[in-house]
């Protein structure tokens, strides 16, 4: 506590030294420095007032991020050259170099293992899909595929926290956090940024809160986990015992006791709880209003699939990220478990899709039918793709496939997307051949489509300016419509 | 000291000359690289004469007129100056001589620097005449050299860091006026610029470099001194790219070292126009939409869907007094004047929160009223929004007639009436919103029936019905037992099932079959069980397929062991809570084979002795196991199940052989019951052989799989 009060008065100390030295010239230009509107100076432009920098075409996103990395050669990328390789060593002037994980290092062969699957193409633009995803070939013609994301990491954490926050070490703030920074809630009644999570059958890996994080961004801008369940959001209801005017009383008493504290010590972390406890508060009328899913038409039970009643299941989540997002949420964030196909691929990614397929297609067409689909962002993806040769033993029906970071499929919907196929891998599928998109380009897109200059987007943090794209990042205007 | 200042004289004459060579004759000079290093420090060097020349005006200033002034330090001062000053220019003349100088752009600073480098030489060679002493010629003299001074600096200061490097912060940018994609020119729009950025500062009107100028089409058509600039549709064989694509040091290479370059983007916009054919005047929208111009051009503008607002902004004090946690009003983006206007909380709403809007009616453009208990009246305060082009009024309780009040919202675009009873008819007003793109009427079981005629009716505008396909059969999802126990012993086990989807009829049967929507009996609180066997249920609803079943397994152990041994070592891992006595605690594991209620089996087989404290009349025995191939876990090959009053003296009652599962299936319990003839025993021994090598369809094919059991059923 003396630490703190010391802190504070040396901080006064500091400004009322500022004030004092603010003398002639040098004052003008010191304030001009600390007040950038001082003299209606046009050329600080980036100042954060929670407002789109131009007229975005998404207002907001659900991002259903399909946690172990699906395999983009089953599903999307389609490679008849490694049916007719089938068996054979991926040639060393195709594989480059590529590091390995430890799980196919010691491997002697890379055998190329075409997909076991049907492939057709669909749509408008043609875009080929696996049997495994009828009703996403159904919604192709709202559907953009990026053949050519890449990544940097080759493993799990790293990947899916670059995915998420821009960098492979979880000390950043999560993308969700970052638009909630830059464009404040629509509904004050719920929060900005909301995470809701499932698992599937397969081979699954884990999400931690820190893909959701705030990183050094203020806390009120941290996502908010959803579970499934009878109480959504955990710890929210009042206590029998508690009426809703004594909740009223006690967060008031409670938001004077902190005003005091912030006065005297002048920690923004102090107002963060405050408007947290507000939040919670309108919560506690929004939020079961908003998660209740029996009142939706059978046509929507019909459209999600039976499931969508399922709480906990992808297809529910589904369901809930359209009302959130129907309501005012800005980011939901949605994360799948199960994909990672290490081996037996061919009998878990069915199961996988199963889970997946009709609710993410539901999502498309429930939005479009509501007019909501032009403004809203829809993503499936995972946090890197998967190798074109087996991993463990190579058979006819079955294999397995390795970590690929080099080159996969992620597809995007409505928001100002435009629909087709982005982008295209060798024959091999195991390079970019045209149009490649890093995960800085990526998230420089996104946040395009929401009105937002990445290179604007900036909070400045133990001494320099921090973005979701960090120091690079370039938007991608083909994906635009 | 006069002999110094002499040498000092002779220095500067000499360095004057030189300075002159240089101008007269400096075109037929090649500099050798030695001097070039000299040149470059014409940067550093300059910043001498600078500093002297101010401190000696100064200098001379403040003590005009006063004896002070030491004539002989004021020497010494004019010649140092004049001296840096003569070494600056022709370290400057050296730099200039090195390529990327252009001779335009530096010619004020190279003459600038001579005259004043002559200025002040003259002004110390005659310091001492009448001139120079009287105080006018002092301050003409003065006055001139700093004047110069200014001037060739900030020349100087273009040269290196770019035209209005001083001024630009404070200079107002120019406000491009963005271009929609399909207003766009592909030569106005796309091919010009890049001249008028990248070349046209040399090849204009005035200074024509090779004589060619690329201010107007028609000069571009004609052409240089080497001739014409492109071949229509053969942009390999055209000079323009020709000259781009030189290496950046080759003389020809087109724009000169220094100058900024064309980047990607804008030689691949010239070379797809040459090969297009160079039109002049073709749009953007004419080419198709694959074309690669087409694609370049997508991402150099606007998509025209960007509207540009002709009101004046609301005030912000307004906008902000009237937001709150019911109603949310936000300028589409910074600096855009028009407003997005969302209410949420049906419970809070009132024609009241709607009125208070008025006075932003100008800037409304979006209103978000989804959900919201909407009346007549508050239908005619949203026709007042005349700038609104998104209306969303899904599953609200607008009603049918109260559209006509929109008729007046000329700009309007995307209406959202889903989930509304709207019926056709008030649909009338549509035709009179010249703007609208899209109407959304998925579930307005009023209206979407009549669809086809409205699309008729309304040729330009979208309806969008969505999924309304009721009659789609998908199969149900099975229904859920909530019930935990097993294990029947004593009296009946209360079945609880429950579903998700509203309107299921569940039904049963206790005796191994399958369920089926006419005969099995309708579940309704609860099913007693109480008897082993097994249950399974399957939901039926109208309209959908009938889900699989959801099955389990029932025991019942009528004579309980008063002790078990395990005849075979227990695995060091998967050993049970209680080692051997799991099999006999009658705690029924579930599908989480780790947690402490299963024994596992692979390099041995099981072989459990039990021993009842008196003899006993069997003749059933159950072993219950799981299989889960995906770990590993298969059904035993055999199980075998001995007995007798000594333990020594076991006869084998009865064997079961199984098969092995022919391909991989989800996770499921068995039980595997031997039956035989009733007898008398006190010592039960079972047995369970894992399989030694798994089938060849599964991955771990040729190694040994597993045998997981937890409970033993003795009746």
């Amino acid at each position: 506590m003396e630490k703190e009060i010391l802190e504070n008065g040396l901080n006064m100390n500091r400004r009322r030294f500022l004030s004092r030295a603010s003398l002639g010239l040098g004052s003008i230009a010191l304030g001009s420095l600390m007040i950038p509107d001082l003299f209606g100076d046009s050329a600080e432009k980036a100042v954060m007032t929670g407002l789109p920098h131009f007229a975005p075409k998404a207002k907001r996103i659900i991002y259903l991020f399909q946690n172990g990395a699906p395999s983009q050669l089953d599903l999307f990328d389609y490679k008849p050259k490694l049916q007719e390789m089938f068996g054979e060593d991926l040639p060393a002037s195709i594989r480059m170099g590529q590091r390995l994980t430890g799980m196919t290092a010691d491997q002697k062969k890379f055998p190329l293992a075409g997909t076991r699957f049907k492939f057709d193409q669909y749509g408008e633009h043609r875009a080929w899909v696996s049997e495994l995803l009828p009703h996403t070939a159904r919604a192709a013609n709202d559907i953009c595929f990026i053949h050519t994301i890449f990544t940097e990491a080759i493993n799990h954490d790293p990947a899916l926290t670059f995915f998420q926050t821009g960098a492979q070490v979880g000390n950043r703030p999560s993308m969700g956090a970052w638009l909630s920074y830059g464009l404040g809630s629509e509904n004050k009644n719920l929060p900005a940024f909301c995470v809701l999570l499932s698992k599937g059958r397969g081979n699954g890996q884990g999400v931690y809160s820190k893909l959701w994080s705030n990183g050094f961004l203020d806390s009120v801008h941290q996502g908010v986990q959803f579970s499934s369940g009878e109480n959504p959001v955990l710890y929210l209801n009042d206590p029998a015992s508690i009426n809703k005017m004594d909740r009223r009383k006690m967060l008031d008493k409670i938001a004077a006791l902190n005003q005091e504290s912030y006065a005297s010590f002048g920690d923004p972390e102090i107002n963060a709880r405050v408007q947290q406890y507000e939040l919670a508060y309108r919560m506690q009328t929004a939020v079961p209003e908003v998660t209740d899913l029996s009142k939706e038409p059978e046509s929507i039970v019909k459209l999600y699939g039976p499931d969508c009643m399922v709480p906990g299941s992808f297809a529910a989540n589904c369901l809930l990220a359209r009302k959130l997002s129907e309501n005012g949420v800005r980011f939901v964030q949605l994360y799948h478990q199960g994909w990672d196909g290490h081996n037996n691929l061919p009998g878990e990614i069915v199961g996988q899709c199963r889970d997946t397929d009709q609710a993410s297609a539901a999502l498309i067409t429930d939005l479009k039918q509501r007019g909501l689909l032009d403004e809203t962002l829809v993503i499936w993806g995972g946090e890197f793709g998967r190798t074109n040769y087996c991993q463990g033993a190579l058979t006819k029906d079955n294999y397995g496939r390795d970590h690929h970071p080099r080159c996969f499929t992620i597809w995007m919907a409505g928001g100002g997307v435009k629909p087709g196929v982005y982008g295209e891998t060798d024959e091999f599928g195991y390079n970019i051949a045209k149009d490649p998109v890093h995960v800085h380009d990526f998230h420089a897109t996104i946040l395009h489509l929401m009105g937002l200059n990445h290179e604007q987007l900036t909070f400045k943090h133990l001494g320099r300016r921090y973005r979701l794209t960090d120091v690079a990042g370039n938007v991608i205007r083909g994906l635009i419509a | 000291m006069q002999r110094w200042k002499n040498i000092g004289f002779n220095v500067l004459l000499c360095l004057n000359c030189f300075l002159l060579v240089f101008v007269i004759a400096g075109d037929k000079l090649k500099v050798p690289s030695w001097l070039q290093v000299a040149g470059r420090m014409h940067p550093l060097v300059l910043h001498f004469p600078i500093v002297l020349l101010l401190v000696y005006i100064i200098w001379k200033w403040t003590s005009y007129k006063k004896a002070s002034l030491n004539n002989d330090a004021a020497d010494w001062f004019l010649l140092a100056t004049a001296i840096t000053a003569a070494i600056t220019a022709d370290m400057g003349w050296l730099l200039s001589r090195e390529p990327g100088y252009n001779a335009d752009a530096i010619a004020l600073h190279q003459w600038g620097g001579v005259v004043l480098t002559l200025l002040l030489f003259a002004w110390y060679g005659f310091r001492n005449t009448k001139f120079f002493n009287a105080g006018w010629g002092t301050a003409t003299a003065a006055g001139l050299s700093f004047a110069l001074m200014l001037v060739t600096g900030h020349q100087g200061s273009t040269i290196t860091h770019g035209e209005n490097f001083l001024l630009a912060p404070v200079t107002p940018e120019k406000v491009k006026v963005p271009v929609a994609l399909d207003q766009a020119q592909i030569f106005t729009d796309m091919v010009m610029p890049i001249f008028e950025e990248k070349c046209m500062s040399c090849h204009n009107s005035k200074k024509a470099k090779g004589q060619l100028i690329m201010e107007t089409a028609a000069l571009l058509q004609k052409g240089g001194k080497h001739g014409v600039l492109w071949t229509s549709g053969q942009p390999e064989i055209s000079l323009l790219l020709e000259r781009i694509h030189l290496p950046e040091d080759n003389k020809k290479h087109m724009p000169p070292v220094g100058k900024p370059q064309l980047d990607e983007e804008e030689v691949a916009i010239l070379y797809q126009w040459i090969k297009a054919g160079a039109p002049f005047d073709k749009k953007v929208i004419d080419i198709p939409e694959t074309d690669s111009l087409r694609i370049l051009a997508a991402g150099r503008f606007g998509s025209g869907q960007e509207e540009h607002y002709a009101f004046a902004a609301a005030s912000e004090s307004d906008i902000e007094k009237l937001t709150n946690t019911n109603r949310l009003i936000q300028p589409i983006a910074m600096e855009s004047p028009a407003l997005t206007v969302n209410f949420y909380n049906q419970q809070n709403f009132s024609t009241a929160a709607l009125k208070e809007l008025l006075p932003l009616k100008t800037q409304i453009v979006s209103l978000d009223l989804a959900y919201m208990p909407l009346k007549e009246e508050d239908m005619a305060v949203v026709g007042e929004f005349l700038n609104l082009r998104n209306l969303n009024l899904n599953f609200s309780t607008v009603p049918g007639a109260s559209l006509a009040q929109l008729k007046k919202l000329a700009f309007l675009k995307h209406l959202s009436l889903s989930g509304t009873g709207v019926a056709s008819k008030d649909l009338a007003v549509l035709t009179a919103l010249p703007q609208l793109q899209s109407v959304y009427l998925w579930n307005a079981p009023g209206a979407d029936k009549d669809i086809a005629a409205l699309q008729k009716a309304n040729p330009a505008v979208r309806f969008e019905t969505g999924f309304m396909n009721d009659s789609m059969m998908l199969k149900l999802n099975p229904p859920i037992l909530e019930t935990e126990q097993r294990i029947v012993n004593g009296g009946p086990i209360y079945l609880r099932l429950k579903h998700y989807i509203k309107g299921v009829t569940i039904r049963y049967t206790m005796d191994g079959s399958t369920p089926d929507s006419v005969h099995s009996l309708v579940y309704k609180d609860s099913v007693p069980m109480d008897h082993k066997g097994i249950f399974k249920a399957r939901a039926f609803k109208k309209g959908w397929i009938g889900s699989d079943s959801v099955a389990a397994s029932f025991f019942q152990n009528s004579f309980r062991a008063d002790s078990i041994r395990n005849l075979t070592p227990l695995d060091s891992f998967y050993k049970g809570s209680h080692f051997a006595k799991t099999l006999i605690d009658g705690d029924k594991g579930d599908f989480n084979f780790r947690n402490g209620k299963w024994l596992g089996f692979r390099r041995n087989r099981m072989e459990m002795l039990m021993r009842y404290p008196e003899p006993v009349t069997v003749s059933s025995v159950t072993l219950s196991t799981v299989v889960d191939m995906g770990s590993y876990i298969m059904p035993p090959v055999s199980v075998e199940v001995w007995g007798g009053s000594d333990e020594k003296k076991l006869t084998r009652l009865s064997v079961l052989h199984n098969p092995m599962p022919d391909s991989m299936r989800a996770p499921y319990m068995w039980g595997y019951e031997c039956n035989f003839k009733p007898v008398t025993v006190k010592y039960l021994k079972v047995v369970a052989v894992p399989v030694s090598k798994m089938p060849a369809w599964h991955p771990g094919k040729g190694q040994p799989g597993w045998v997981f059991t937890d409970e033993i059923f003795v009746n």
